[in-house]
């Protein structure tokens, strides 16, 4: 076979071909049958695959030269026709896709965590099945003592002395214990209460603990931290109260407020018209803590303080109802 | 508590301007709200000593305003008789610290006075007749809870005197019948107030009918005592009595002002119902009252404790305030609280402070993290629920736990354990969102436990459709991804189980432990929870999982020379363990031998007794290309292996 003379050969129909041609449909057609995987021309190298070395090289060379020529024939025909018209409106749905999504307590968590993580504090996770020491009375709640009524009790039948944690407080003790200070720490997690449930109540919920202990830390430093971290979830400028309060485990204890980022203090029925949101419990953390964690009241100090996540999401999203983040309802995911 | 404002009033020289009190009251003591003319300040158990009555307040109140305190009027005119010839008080009871008394001989009692009535009233009392009310009323004054006994009614051996009242500590099992004549069965050790007959009281509690005062009353002894708050809390709890004074008596009660309340009632009585008083009162003390020594403070240490810069003169002024009565103060930082709150808690100002270490986050919860991400690719979505579960679906998955958590007081029959697995309120939340989403597909990560101390997080997923297989199929697609993304290259053995819940299920383990199992819920399951679907499970033991995951893997260059890839499809006995087959493909020595793929397994309609397998093989050199006849040898290996061992049929 004279393979010089072929290929000027297919070159020249192919060319006479490819002019005649008058749709794009049939262009392609045609492509497909003089360049497509199975035609004559990509499988041509194989002919000539046993020439010898300086014939096969020369071969090759015009092989590639002929194949480029009649893609261009293609590509120069292609620009003569005009795609066809279809009707489209751009205001068809498309098609409707299932999205997968967290529930809505995870995203939150996730950007509280991720700000918390951002402002120097380790994230660790504990327990939700401890004992009254853990609960209780390593917190200076001694039994029998009144501020046990603020946390009412799920109790397990077996083994005694055992309940679900009420707080994430829980685990200040092990915490300090197992992490020495300086530290910074958050402890996000499930609580239980045995409560009647209304709007604003749930028996579980979602508490987030922060620890700070170092030479000198103090309530200024939660003060910063607390309206950086407000500033960054609500993504608003916000403002902060600080007002005397109770727990058993911190002294002094500060109840924090947060300026209404509902009604920008005007008054609402959220704030109850003070113009004020409660949002977390905070303070010096007791000595009675420090010395069960083994820690030396004269070298280190610090602050702890509690919020509830849900408080937060629902004040955020304006959900008005707590068990609806609670529900099964998939619904909740996509807020 | 709330207070009308017109009684707080009566303590205070000066107008209190209510507006301002709430606010100051808000930031420097007690949240508190206002409405109308009464005040609603939330006294926490701390200061509930102190601050729970007319004159704690009226005290804070002067404190945080610069108001002053008019002190109550106490007028006593004793009379000659002596109180010791009338009664004898014994104390056998070790949780009675303080016990004082008075007595009042005839006394003209009669209902109470409008003011005193609806007084009473307001506080949330009843409003009995005018010696009862008159000592709810100072209670209220003075946070004192006083009781005052019909002197007549307390019985005495052949009328001798004086009358024996003694204190002492129930046995268990002892009948108390309170004065709105219940019957109660006593534990151990409650403080009863006792003649040689009856119990007149259940101290700090309640009192009985048996020395109850009456229109008809006409002699008095009236008690003002302290008892151990753990006592009372213990005993009202136990017995589920919680009473105005228990609830008083748990938060501490200020000597002082006990005795104070015992002249303030014995005055009021004598003006408002006449009445002698006899000579002398009922002084127990098994202690001292607490002359108390403020402790010292370090200035350095106050002023980098609260975050504020106080001057010497300035701290010297604040600890003079502070009132000796107070029980709450006791120790250095106690008294640092008190500064902060009276300067103000408010006014500490914001600082930053350095990190002392890197932050990060729990091993844990960073694998959670990536678990859910891995299913949010998957199209599969997060959905919540309780960690609770019922009797009926406990019964139901009960295989799955060796022990249960059982919960005391469970918030009700739907919520009696803290669960043990996320199957069953995933199921439920299938049969919940069914109608709503037409593809199902969805995941819960949360804390299990059988046992405490053991509490594991476990992951569950389910999906369904309507055909069984393809259900499974997708589970296992799942699964499969989960490996590959925790770079788990472990040996995977799948070993079928039956469960009361599923039929067709398997037991997943990796390296001889067992992480997890699979499956499709039966039909069983489907008719309970009202399935629309079939539904495919998985659950998996996250603390074993964990030890297994690769953060990421080693690189494998895919080559330069193009792979050979064939597929052999074969018949073989249906019981024939396939991972076995693989395995005995991968011993055969190869050559060019790459990789091989499990592609598909089915099980014929025409025969029942076979399954047929696909495996993709995949041969590359790494120097050459490799050709199809270098190939085909290898092929030939594995079909005569194949033949041979297992008996198979090449398709």
């Amino acid at each position: 076979m004279n393979f010089e003379e072929e290929l000027n050969k297919i070159l020249h129909l192919i060319e006479n071909e490819v002019s005649q041609i008058s749709s794009l449909d049939e262009l392609e057609k045609v492509r497909i049958k003089y360049l497509g995987r199975k035609s004559y021309l990509a499988n041509f190298p194989s002919l000539f695959k046993n020439l010898d070395t300086e014939d096969k090289k020369k071969i090759g060379f015009l092989y590639n030269q002929v194949k480029s020529k009649i893609i261009s024939f293609f590509e120069e025909k292609k620009k003569n026709f005009t795609e066809s018209e279809i009707d489209f409106d751009f205001y068809h749905p498309g098609y409707k896709r299932n999205l997968a999504s967290l529930n809505l307590i995870t995203q939150e968590l996730r950007k509280i965590i991720q700000i918390f993580l951002e402002l120097g504090f380790i994230v660790i996770d504990s327990p939700e099945l401890v004992n009254e020491y853990e609960n209780f009375d390593s917190l200076n709640i001694p039994p029998y003592h009144p501020a046990r009524d603020m946390w009412s009790t799920i109790w397990l039948k077996n083994p005694p002395k055992y309940l679900l944690r009420t707080h994430t407080s829980s685990f200040q003790v092990p915490f300090l214990k197992k992490y020495k200070p300086p530290i910074n720490g958050v402890i996000p997690g499930k609580v239980f209460r045995f409560e009647a449930t209304d709007s604003r109540h749930d028996f579980e919920f979602h508490q987030l603990e922060g620890i700070s202990v170092g030479k000198e830390n103090n309530l200024s430093h939660l003060r910063f931290i607390f309206e950086e971290f407000f500033n960054r979830y609500f993504k608003e400028k916000i403002k902060l109260r600080f007002r005397p309060s109770y727990f058993p485990f911190t002294e002094p204890s500060v109840e924090i407020d947060l300026s209404c980022i509902l009604c920008s203090q005007k008054g609402c029925e959220v704030c109850k018209k003070t113009g004020w949101l409660e949002v977390a419990g905070a303070g010096m953390i007791h000595p009675f803590i420090l010395k069960e964690a083994n820690i030396d009241k004269n070298k280190f100090q610090g602050y702890a303080f509690g919020t509830g996540i849900e408080r937060l999401i629902m004040l955020k999203y304006k959900i008005n109802d707590i068990r609806i983040l609670h529900s099964f309802d998939l619904r909740v995911n996509e807020i | 508590m709330k207070f009308r404002i017109q009684d707080l009033q009566n303590y205070l020289k000066r107008k209190i301007d209510k507006e301002k009190i709430t606010e100051i009251l808000t930031m420097k003591a007690f949240e508190t709200n206002i409405e109308e003319n009464v005040l609603d300040i939330d006294i926490l158990p701390n200061r509930f000593a102190d601050s729970g009555s007319l004159i704690g307040m009226a005290k804070e109140i002067a404190l945080l305003t610069k108001n002053k305190i008019i002190a109550p009027q106490i007028r006593i005119k004793e009379t000659n008789k002596n109180i010791f010839q009338l009664v004898k008080v014994i104390n056998r009871s070790s949780q009675t610290p303080f016990y004082f008394g008075r007595v009042i001989l005839n006394i003209k009692n009669k209902p109470s006075p409008p003011w005193l009535k609806e007084f009473v009233e307001f506080y949330g009392l009843n409003s009995v007749n005018l010696v009862v009310d008159l000592a709810n009323f100072v209670m209220i004054e003075y946070n004192a809870p006083l009781h005052i006994f019909d002197l007549d009614k307390i019985y005495s051996v052949k009328n001798s005197s004086p009358k024996e009242i003694i204190i002492r500590e129930s046995k268990r099992g002892e009948k108390f019948f309170s004065l709105d004549k219940k019957e109660y069965e006593l534990p151990q050790n409650a403080i009863l107030i006792t003649d040689k007959k009856n119990i007149l009281a259940l101290a700090g509690i309640k009192g009985s009918k048996f020395a109850e005062v009456d229109l008809n009353t006409k002699n008095i002894f009236i008690e003002a005592a302290i008892f151990n708050p753990e006592a009372i809390y213990q005993i009202s709890r136990n017995l589920n009595l919680i009473t105005e004074a228990s609830y008083r008596f748990e938060r501490k009660i200020i000597p002082q002002r006990t005795l104070k309340a015992l002249e303030r009632i014995s005055s009021l009585i004598q003006s408002l119902a006449d009445g002698d008083i006899c000579k002398g009162k009922i002084m127990i003390k098994k202690s001292n009252f607490f002359s108390k020594n403020i402790p010292k403070i370090n200035h350095e240490r106050l002023k980098k404790y609260l975050g504020i810069d106080l001057s010497k003169k300035e701290i010297d002024s604040y600890v003079k305030k502070i009132d000796n009565e107070r029980l709450d103060i006791n120790s250095e930082e106690d008294i640092y609280e008190e500064i902060g709150r009276l300067y103000g808690f408010d006014n500490i100002p914001k600082k930053f402070n350095y990190s002392p270490h890197p932050s990060y986050l729990d091993n844990k919860i960073e694998f959670n993290y990536l678990l859910k991400d891995c299913l949010i690719k998957l199209n599969f979505s997060e959905v919540y629920f309780y960690s609770f579960i019922g009797e009926k679906d406990a019964e139901i998955f009960a295989e799955l736990a060796k022990e249960k958590i059982f919960l005391s007081n469970p918030i009700s029959e739907n919520y009696k354990y803290y669960q043990f697995s996320l199957l069953p309120n995933l199921v439920k939340a299938i049969a919940f969102n069914q109608k709503r989403y037409r593809e199902i597909k969805i995941f819960n990560l949360s804390k299990t436990a059988e046992r405490v101390n053991e509490e594991k997080y476990k992951l569950a997923i389910v999906c369904a459709s309507k055909n069984r297989e393809e259900t499974l199929k997708e589970i296992k697609s799942v699964f499969n991804y989960l490996m590959k993304k925790l770079n788990i290259k472990t040996n995977q053995v799948f070993k079928k189980e039956k469960f009361d819940f599923s039929n067709i299920a398997c037991s997943i383990s990796l390296k001889n432990e067992k992480i997890g199992i699979m499956g499709l819920f039966s039909q069983k399951i489907e008719t309970i929870y009202d399935l629309d679907l079939s539904v495919a499970f998985l659950e998996i033991d996250l603390e074993k999982l964990i030890n297994f995951y690769q953060p990421y893997s080693e690189f494998v260059y895919w080559g330069d020379y193009p792979e050979i890839t064939r597929d052999i499809s074969f018949l073989v006995g249906k019981t024939l363990d396939t991972k076995y087959i693989i395995e005995n493909i991968k011993k055969l020595k190869l050559l060019n031998f790459k990789n091989i793929e499990l592609l598909d397994i089915y099980f014929p309609k025409e025969d029942s007794h076979k399954k047929s397998i696909t495996l993709r093989l995949i041969f590359q050199n790494p120097k050459k290309t490799l050709k199809d006849e270098e190939v085909e040898k290898e092929i030939n290996k594995i079909t005569k292996t194949l033949k041979e061992s297992f008996k198979a049929e090449i398709r």
